[in-house]
């Protein structure tokens, strides 16, 4: 069995050594916060945290993260309070259709856990591996500073 | 995608990998995961043969670390761009390698890929043949039946990074009163491979250039020395002319053809190059 720590809770699963992350969290436990768009890299919609840091579920062997620390979307808010971030992602008009947002949000959570006062530069620096398809990055910038400001109490 | 079905094997040790390597068939080594599930993807999606095992380096710790001991800078092959970025030894002893690493793809791959996938992927655009080369690194693998083989990094990529074993580290020796600049080209603003990139390194003594070493990659071969621009730039004064100087005898040709665009921001490049090595000097 191989034990996957997801959002503070211990799943044993059966694997068998080839599904992707991204697959497991969608198709065996349900998680489908976590996005399916390019599958190959290049959109961040899969994005989830490892120890913190995002990586793409898509490229990544449930395997070989088993042990570490896996955060979700679904992960990051308190019950029925959002998160920070996803309250300000509304407040901003930051989700459109809503699909590259879950990515987005745990890049953000990232970002801010390192770094609570990013400059503009240093958003769309570690923004760089998202693409969102109705194009409303500069309302996801407003959200950042926005959350990040909630996040220090300003 | 579902991948076609493989046994995974994760072993704790480099040398349980080499042995896992030696006697598994049809198998392949995966480290940060960037380029490998990508093309084990695509070989699916083209009908093609995928391997039947893989070998993740993954949980060996060992080739996560980097370190400096009595001036020699190790780096191990599981270091992700991430871990060299955040690297206090390297901000100290070889910032060089940190500016190259904050260039790579976006910030989600640069958390996965390793220095070690970025030599041995065999993809000639990867950023850290040039600066390797320049900082005259050795690699250091492991072979099937266990022994150590030290190649270095020039000789490596001439032979067009090909290798049967398995990459355990990287060392040079910490870089002293020397220069380097390392510039790249992308295609696009955004994350993007670079069709051409440079590594300079040199010292300055005496209004000329000293210790000199061109490291190039064209994109469409892996990095190596250019001994002709290395000895123009020896004979050159380091003076502000330096830069045009450079060009006045230059044939780029063997890079790009001439007229094609690629020539004239090859040898603006190389002038800018030349340029901020003679500011840093100063």
């Amino acid at each position: 069995m191989t034990k996957l720590k997801i959002n503070n809770r211990i799943y044993d699963l059966a694997l068998k050594g080839h599904e992707t992350l991204l697959e497991v969290l969608r198709d065996i436990l349900g998680l489908t916060g976590t996005k399916t768009a390019c599958d190959e890299a290049e959109c961040g919609a899969c994005t989830v945290l490892i120890n913190g840091k995002a990586i793409l579920s898509c490229i990544t062997l449930a395997m070989d993260v088993e042990n570490d620390d896996i955060t979700t979307i679904e992960g990051i808010s308190s019950g029925d309070d959002l998160h920070p971030i996803q309250q300000a992602f509304l407040d901003k008009g930051a989700v459109q259709c809503g699909f590259c947002a879950p990515g987005f949000i745990l890049s953000t959570k990232a970002l801010l856990d390192e770094n609570p006062r990013p400059d503009l530069d240093e958003i769309k620096k570690s923004l760089d591996g998202h693409l969102c398809r109705c194009g409303g990055y500069l309302k996801i910038f407003d959200a950042i500073e926005d959350a990040a400001k909630k996040l220090r109490n300003e | 995608m579902l991948l076609n079905p493989f046994t995974y094997h994760a072993p704790s040790s480099v040398k349980q990998a080499a042995k896992l390597y030696a006697t598994l068939a049809d198998v392949k080594i995966l480290a940060g995961g960037t380029i490998v599930l990508n093309t084990l993807k695509k070989l699916k999606q083209n009908g093609a043969k995928t391997p039947e095992n893989i070998i993740s380096l993954k949980k060996i710790k060992a080739l996560q670390t980097i370190c400096t001991q009595k001036s020699i800078i190790t780096i191990g092959s599981m270091a992700t761009c991430r871990d060299i970025i955040h690297s206090k030894e390297l901000k100290k002893d070889c910032p060089l390698l940190i500016a190259v690493a904050q260039n790579i793809a976006t910030t989600q791959i640069r958390n996965m890929a390793t220095i070690g996938g970025n030599i041995t992927g065999r993809f000639t655009w990867t950023e850290f043949q040039t600066p390797l080369v320049a900082l005259d690194a050795k690699l250091h693998f492991v072979t099937k039946t266990g022994k150590e083989k030290i190649i270095n990094a020039e000789s490596f990529f001439k032979q067009n990074a090909k290798t049967s074993d398995i990459l355990e580290k990287i060392t040079f020796k910490a870089p002293q009163d020397v220069c380097f600049v390392y510039k790249r080209i992308p295609k696009r603003a955004e994350p993007d491979i670079p069709i051409f990139s440079i590594c300079l390194r040199a010292s300055v003594k005496k209004g000329t250039f000293q210790n000199v070493c061109v490291a190039i990659n064209n994109a469409k071969s892996f990095a190596r020395k250019d001994t002709k621009i290395e000895k123009t730039i020896a004979k050159l004064k380091t003076n502000d002319k330096a830069g045009t100087n450079l060009l006045k005898t230059l044939d780029l040709s063997r890079y790009a053809k001439d007229g094609d665009y690629k020539q004239a921001v090859i040898s603006s490049t190389l002038k800018n190059t030349l340029n901020e090595l003679i500011a840093q000097t100063k």
